[in-house]
């Protein structure tokens, strides 16, 4: 079967000012249906991750003139492995100053070794991987942990960091 | 005889570009509030990843958290949650809060009055879109960029032409760079108003003529361009200059979406100029590129045989018209086919079948199957914006559907986890578990309260850290002092008690240094063994503070879930219920379009079927005339 798609440059038209009644009533629905798909997001994560373990990952690159990700694991005993692999669209997101919600986990509370590995190219587009491993506390409260990737203009590279908020 | 197809109709209106994304210019001045170091930036660079990556959802979602922190200025949360709700189609709520921004906000940043008046030009408000651009132009809250202030002077331009203040157009457009993408939008916006306005023929001339000198090379000024020639064409045949018309005609470039209708003008054109044959190769043409059921085609399928007429070519146009007739019968069989109810609704079933992708944002582009019948009659139909909207509407409310019975599918998982998770809870008897182990720590805690006094009272002796031998030796000599003594007191004058106290002096001395010498390494020892129980204590602790903590969170994170979860599936009942409601409605009006448009295709192809009918009774009346003529001016002779 022979399929095209509709060329749609072809006459632009303006809405009309006055909404029928149907359409409004459709926007309605619309916007119920993105309110409970909120909702039910907000639930899934409290099922998921209780506040008391919960800890949520973070990336963000600052520069990205010495360093493009490619893709982050990080990695803790007794916390399951979370991997991402970064689109083009995804770094240039980072580069405007996006942040990165790599996941949420549970981890206990007490003293954790996190492992992270940031895969990527340096400007001569040669592969680099910036290893390092962090210890942080949790309590009781929710954890956010970003890792950040800098570019160190003097060194003529980039760093990675992890910051406990 | 002039037939104009709907295409020519939709023309006129004016063009209103937009930006494929009309959000993204506000996002970069909220990027200048990030990099501070602080949990704001990271929860705002969050919605900025979601909203950049085009997961509108998701930065839905994520703006319950940012409504949370306090830190966050209320007027930056608005400006995101405009944006988000724009992008996600929800324009009711996004334009009140916009207007709210308006009202009470002093520092809106330039670019976020242009992005209210492009939503305003979106949906047709001019007034209300002619004061934000003039916002926008005028802010000095960052000013726009070039590209954008251009922009915003483009839409006071199309304003104005909507509003019909001439005047005011064409101060706006002086404004304006003399070459550039929105300066050429805002000359096709003047060319529209010239001519809605009655302008000159030296107006329109002089429009079309600046658009062939300043126009980029550009596919979309190209395009722009070809559009600009078919308006002028079109003008200039109503106003009877046929010339000029034929020349702009000639100019719309092949293969361009303005074609057809361009070569079925021109044609015309030619044929007011008595110039048949040249009239006809154009019409040619357009049959032999374009589907049978494109209106120019039809239109011009009849235009021929009318042409053969007024050439004299009174045979040729006698066979071609009785083709015409037959393909008309044809079409209109077909037509009359498709009009019924069922028909309609299985082709719509089909057409929704074929599409994919999510709903809203993420929906695909439309596709039609060339091959179906109904899908080629509907063509012109389908070209339409509005149609386009109740499609994808329709398509939103059948995927809403399908998303929603998933959701509910996943509610009923997560509800069961919620039951046998509670009642796991409860098995593991938790709670007496972490009594008695708290317990045993209190007993702990207790011996090693002992055991601090007791190294407490060793560090004040003077013998203290002995060993085991080391206390057995004192023991000794502390036992020899009472035999010494005795014997003292007895006179035992055959023992030399000299000799025996002398030994024994010098064996406490021994002993007395042997200690001393070895007690700091000894206390040592025994205070870092004391360190290290303290510290296994305090971690002890720190385990049974954090297992009730973990007991406590475990209990309280599934208490409530089933009554949520439950309330949750109540709602999504409800709401599958009234999509459902506005689902039928949808269709049915859908239906009830396509239906009016297959009527007025049937009309048409009426109009063109009576108009050949009509055509080929005056040619054989006429022959019939002719040969009465012959055979009575033959009778005479």
């Amino acid at each position: 079967m022979k399929y095209i798609i509709i060329a749609f440059t072809f006459f632009t038209f303006i809405a009309q000012a006055q909404q029928p009644v149907l359409n409004k009533d459709i926007a309605a629905a619309k916007k119920a249906v993105i309110e409970l798909n909120q909702e039910l997001s907000q639930l899934e994560q409290e099922l998921l991750s209780p506040k008391g373990t919960g800890v949520a990952f973070y990336f963000s690159l600052r520069g990205g003139q010495y360093f493009v990700p490619l893709a982050v694991e990080i990695s803790a005993q007794g916390l399951t492995s979370i991997h991402h692999v970064y689109t083009e669209k995804e770094v240039d997101a980072l580069r405007m100053g996006a942040v990165h919600p790599v996941g949420q986990s549970n981890l206990g509370a007490g003293k954790h070794k996190i492992n992270i590995k940031v895969r990527g190219v340096n400007q001569q587009g040669d592969p680099v991987t910036l290893n390092f491993e962090d210890e942080v506390e949790k309590s009781s409260e929710p954890l956010k942990l970003e890792v950040s990737v800098r570019d160190d203009k003097n060194a003529r590279k980039a760093n990675a960091q992890l910051a406990v908020w | 005889m002039k037939l104009f197809s709907l295409l020519f109709v939709s023309i006129i209106l004016s063009v209103s570009a937009m930006a494929e994304d009309t959000a993204w210019p506000l996002l970069p001045d909220l990027a200048e509030q990030l990099h501070k170091n602080t949990v704001e930036d990271l929860q705002i660079g969050s919605f900025y990843f979601y909203y950049l990556n085009q997961d509108y959802q998701g930065a839905y979602n994520h703006l319950t958290d940012l409504r949370t922190n306090k830190q966050i200025k209320s007027a930056v949360l608005d400006v995101l949650e405009t944006t988000l709700l724009l992008a996600l189609g929800i324009e009711g709520k996004a334009l009140s809060l916009a207007q709210g921004i308006e009202q009470t906000s002093d520092s809106v940043p330039a670019q976020a009055w242009l992005y209210l008046a492009r939503r305003w030009q979106v949906i047709g408000n001019w007034p209300l879109a002619e004061q934000a651009a003039k916002n926008a132009y005028e802010s000095k809250t960052r000013p726009l960029e070039f590209i954008d202030a251009q922009e915003a002077l483009h839409i006071l331009v199309h304003c104005s032409v909507e509003l019909e203040d001439t005047r005011s157009a064409n101060n706006y457009f002086s404004m304006m760079a003399e070459r550039g993408k929105w300066t050429d939008y805002a000359r096709y916006n003047l060319l529209v108003g010239s001519i809605a306005g009655y302008a000159s023929i030296y107006e329109v001339n002089r429009h079309v003529e600046a658009a062939e000198y300043f126009f980029g090379e550009s596919e979309q000024s190209l395009a722009l361009k070809d559009r600009i020639y078919l308006l002028g064409g079109i003008y200039m045949m109503e106003e009877g200059r046929f010339r000029n018309a034929e020349v702009f005609f000639q100019q719309v470039r092949q293969d361009s979406p303005f074609e057809a209708p361009a070569l079925l003008e021109y044609g015309w054109a030619k044929l007011e100029q008595s110039r048949f044959e040249g009239a006809i190769q154009p019409w040619r043409v357009l049959q032999t590129k374009y589907e049978s059921w494109h209106p120019a085609v039809i239109e011009s399928i009849l235009a021929v045989p009318h042409t053969m007429e007024r050439m004299q070519a009174t045979t040729q146009a006698l066979y071609s018209y009785e083709a015409v007739e037959k393909r008309l019968l044809t079409m209109l069989s077909e037509l009359n086919q498709q009009q019924s109810v069922s028909s309609i609704e299985y082709w719509l079933e089909q057409w929704l079948n074929e599409q994919q992708g999510e709903w809203g944002w993420r929906r695909h582009d439309q596709v039609i199957d060339q091959e179906n019948p109904m899908s080629r009659n509907l063509m012109s139909f389908l070209a339409s914006s509005s149609v386009r909207t109740q499609l994808n509407e329709l398509y939103d409310l059948k995927r809403i559907q399908q998303d929603l019975n998933s959701q509910l599918a996943q509610l009923s998982y997560w509800q069961e986890t919620a039951h046998s998770r509670q009642q796991y809870l409860s098995s593991v008897s938790g709670d007496s578990r972490l009594q008695a182990l708290t317990k045993r720590y209190q007993a702990l805690t207790s011996v090693i309260e002992d055991l601090e006094q007791q190294w407490e009272s060793e560090q004040k002796s003077a013998l203290a850290f002995a060993t085991q031998d080391q206390k057995i030796q004192i023991e000794r000599v502390k036992k020899a002092v009472p035999l010494i003594k005795g014997l003292k007191e007895n006179n035992a004058t055959d023992v030399d008690l000299a000799a025996y106290m002398e030994r024994w002096r010098r064996a406490r001395g021994v002993l007395v240094w042997q200690m001393l010498e070895e007690r700091p390494q000894r206390q040592r020892l025994a205070n870092n063994d004391m360190w290290q129980l303290r510290q296994q204590l305090a971690l002890l602790e720190t385990q049974l503070n954090h297992s009730q903590m973990a007991l406590a969170a475990s209990v309280t994170s599934w208490q409530g879930f089933v009554a949520r979860i439950d309330e949750s599936k109540q709602k999504i009942e409800n709401l599958q219920q009234s999509i459902s409601q506005l689902e039928q409605r949808l269709q049915q009006q859908i239906v009830a379009n396509v239906q009016s448009d297959l009527q007025k295709q049937e009309l048409k192809l009426t109009h063109y079927l009576a108009e050949a009918r009509l055509a080929l009774a005056r040619l054989y009346d006429d022959h019939l005339q002719q040969k009465i003529i012959t055979a009575s001016v033959g009778g005479e002779l």
